[in-house]
């Protein structure tokens, strides 16, 4: 502890301390960054060029993903839970990140609230699945229909998963009606003040009626049933403990798989052409006869389905949902996945999220260094990549044919592309 | 729809009814009047064109038609129905299509997608639809792909359907935009300085195209410079000048119109 004496006291400065060296540490590492990255990038790039194509092709093939996401909780549950538990939060933001591409990617919405779907999904789960409105519904039912709601609601998980979708789908419409004129920057600082007010309604709701139980959070939420197994508790399998939450990993992989399959067909719909022009050009798609506010809604609240989806999951996975889950940050984590995945492009979300997922969770103990981390792989990524790990086909093909065509001035001296200016 | 014939017809002051009827209309931008009780008629299946110097208030007439703009006092009417009011979608829905001065293409997807966006509202796949992939929304799909390879084949494109837009020269960036408003199946086209930045031998080409355009029954508005191009396809012309009408008539009268002489060349040309 580094202790400052005054005249009337001492003060102890190891946060300012610590604080200037994080951002001295920060600058070193940006312009150690700098003075590396152009060697870096040639040792990278060329053969990149040639290998790009050989690394991302497996990467893009989804029975490679499908392999691995089945194999890797298999083979970690043999190495211990600690891994495990890690695998089964970055597939929860994969869910999220998928989401979120379909608002940021497609539409070209930035939002910056994105952890308020998941918040509201959560919640509808939590509340509608645990003793929380046992007071409500006591004091509300009783008298209608004698011990109904005795014990709160436990409603069907075939019923409240898809509920939890909807309700975050109709807030996300509710979010997106007030904010369907603003755009860039106005529409960031909107969406991040909607989700701020999304958790602290979910704090202070439990005055005059508790709802939430405001900061206590909501305990003793069921988990999922599947006849009559339970998602919630170990099992033993061929001498295997399965635990808990391996359950819950399948089961969202089946979600997510589901959710990319459909979202790949929105994509190349008339739906995701017409997301893709709002994205481009809001005026030309306007006056070109896409009903731009209903679209844009349509985004917002398919966005914010996936997101009440995760939510849910997440809520019946915990047993215990806080507001504390849902803060500022975690919208800024996925994100974060789906930019330095590539916007807009599904393998690309993917590896965002196992990458940038992966690296939160395993720089957890850094504590406030984590989010250094987190800057320090963005400019990296933003330098190296800029379109993303994993550009989607067009901003790939866009960004590979600028280089080609206007022999586009290299972002770094050292970079030239080898290739001849090819027309 | 039937090709009308080009109205060549004199009748300058006279009140008359056009597919597209513009009346006493006025757009106010605060203190500055862009566009000064302003009357003009498109006939069905010609050439109508627009010109004027610059900042004579033509392009906010187009925002105006559009939906763009909100004209502050006045009428449009397109097939008799008022068109002041509605949302650019809508208005594109009764089959009113643009071009802008300043290309606008959606310019990180392909020149398909491009003409595939501009048919979204004669297509009627629904979000369901579009996950569950109906056979009816398959069918839509491929006859839509094949009617934008028409369409892109018949502006010149045919080889770069598959190109994103951004990569496109400029010249085909204009064709490109034709051909994404032509994909709503228009019964008005509004061309928005097609010629601009265009060589000579682009400018017949793009002449022949407009013709082309028309002769397959789509009327035509036209905001142009190119005094060759305007003078050359138009069946009537309309002068703007610091948004007030301030001739009217074909190639020939205009041409000679003292007042349009001064308006481009200034007094005492």
């Amino acid at each position: 502890m580094i202790r400052l004496s005054f005249m009337l006291g001492s003060v102890d400065v190891t946060p300012l301390v610590v604080l200037a060296a994080q951002v001295a540490a920060g600058g070193v590492l940006f312009y150690v960054g700098r003075l590396l990255l152009p060697p870096l990038r040639t040792w990278v790039l060329p053969p990149a060029r040639a290998t790009g194509r050989v690394i991302n092709r497996p990467l893009r093939s989804p029975w490679l993903f499908l392999a691995v996401a089945i194999a890797l909780p298999l083979v970690e549950l043999l190495t211990g839970g600690y891994l495990l538990s890690i695998t089964y939060g970055v597939e929860l933001f994969l869910m999220l990140a998928i989401g979120l591409n379909v608002v940021v990617g497609f539409t070209g919405l930035l939002d910056l609230g994105y952890v308020a779907f998941y918040a509201v999904g959560a919640y509808t789960y939590a509340l509608l699945a645990s003793p929380q409105l046992y007071d409500i519904t006591h004091r509300t039912l009783y008298f209608l229909v004698p011990n109904s709601g005795a014990q709160g609601f436990h409603i069907s998980m075939w019923l409240i998963l898809p509920l939890a979708g909807i309700m975050a789908a109709v807030f996300g419409v509710l979010v997106g009606f007030p904010t369907l004129r603003l755009r860039g920057d106005y529409l960031a600082i909107v969406t991040l003040g909607f989700g701020e007010i999304t958790r602290i309604f979910a704090n202070n709701l439990d005055e005059p009626v508790n709802i939430t139980n405001g900061p206590r959070g909501v305990y003793d939420v069921d988990p999922i049933w599947l006849g009559g197994y339970s998602f919630g508790t170990s099992h033993q399998v061929l001498g295997f403990t399965i635990p808990a939450f391996l359950n819950y990993y399948y089961l969202l992989l089946l979600v997510i798989l589901l959710t990319i399959f459909l979202v790949g067909r929105l994509a190349a719909s008339r739906v995701g052409r017409a997301w893709a022009a709002i994205r481009e050009d809001e005026l030309a798609a306007e006056a070109g006869g896409i009903n731009t506010r209903n679209l844009k809604l349509l985004a917002y609240a398919s966005g914010g389905f996936f997101g009440g989806m995760a939510g849910a999951i997440f809520a019946a996975g915990q047993h215990f949902i806080d507001p504390g889950s849902f803060g500022f940050f975690f919208s800024i984590l996925v994100l974060c996945m789906v930019v330095v995945g590539g916007m807009g492009s599904i393998p690309g979300v993917i590896l965002g999220s196992v990458v940038t997922g992966g690296l939160y969770f395993l720089t957890g103990q850094f504590g406030s260094y984590r989010v250094l981390i987190f800057g320090v792989l963005l400019v990296v990524v933003i330098i190296l990549r800029p379109a993303g790990l994993l550009p989607s086909g067009r901003r790939k093909r866009e960004l590979e044919r600028v280089e080609l065509e206007e022999g586009a001035i290299p972002p770094l001296a050292a970079s030239a592309p080898e290739t001849p200016g090819v027309p | 729809m039937s090709v009308v014939s080009p109205g060549r017809v004199k009748e300058p002051s006279e009140p008359r009814t056009g597919l597209l009827d513009i009346r006493q209309l006025t757009m106010r931008f605060g203190g500055l009047v862009a566009i000064d009780h302003v009357d003009l008629a498109v006939e069905s299946g010609s050439v109508t064109s627009l010109i004027g110097p610059n900042g004579a208030g033509k392009t906010s007439l187009f925002n105006a038609v559009t939906g763009l703009y909100r004209a502050s006092s006045g009428s449009i009417t397109f097939n008799g129905k008022e068109l002041i009011g509605l949302k650019p979608h809508m208005v594109a829905a009764r089959r009113i299509a643009r071009t802008f001065q300043n290309i606008r293409l959606f310019v990180n997807m392909t020149a398909l997608e491009n003409v595939l966006v501009g048919r979204h509202g004669r297509m009627n796949a629904t979000y369901l639809g579009s996950l569950i992939r109906t056979p009816r929304e398959r069918e839509e799909e491929r006859k839509s792909v094949d009617l934008a390879r028409q369409l892109l084949d018949s502006v010149g494109l045919r080889t770069r359907a598959d190109d994103l837009a951004r990569n496109l020269p400029y010249g085909l960036q204009r064709r490109l935009e034709i051909a994404r408003a032509l994909a709503s199946e228009p019964q008005l086209l509004l061309l928005d300085e097609p010629a601009a930045g265009a060589n000579a031998s682009e400018k017949v080409a793009l002449s022949e195209l407009i013709l082309r355009i028309r002769d397959q029954g789509v009327t035509i508005f036209l905001i142009e410079h190119d005094m060759k191009v305007v003078m050359g396809i138009s069946d009537r012309i309309t002068v703007l000048d610091y948004g007030v009408k301030i001739a009217e008539g074909n190639a020939e009268e205009v041409r000679r119109n003292p007042k349009v002489i001064e308006a481009y060349l200034g007094k005492g040309a």
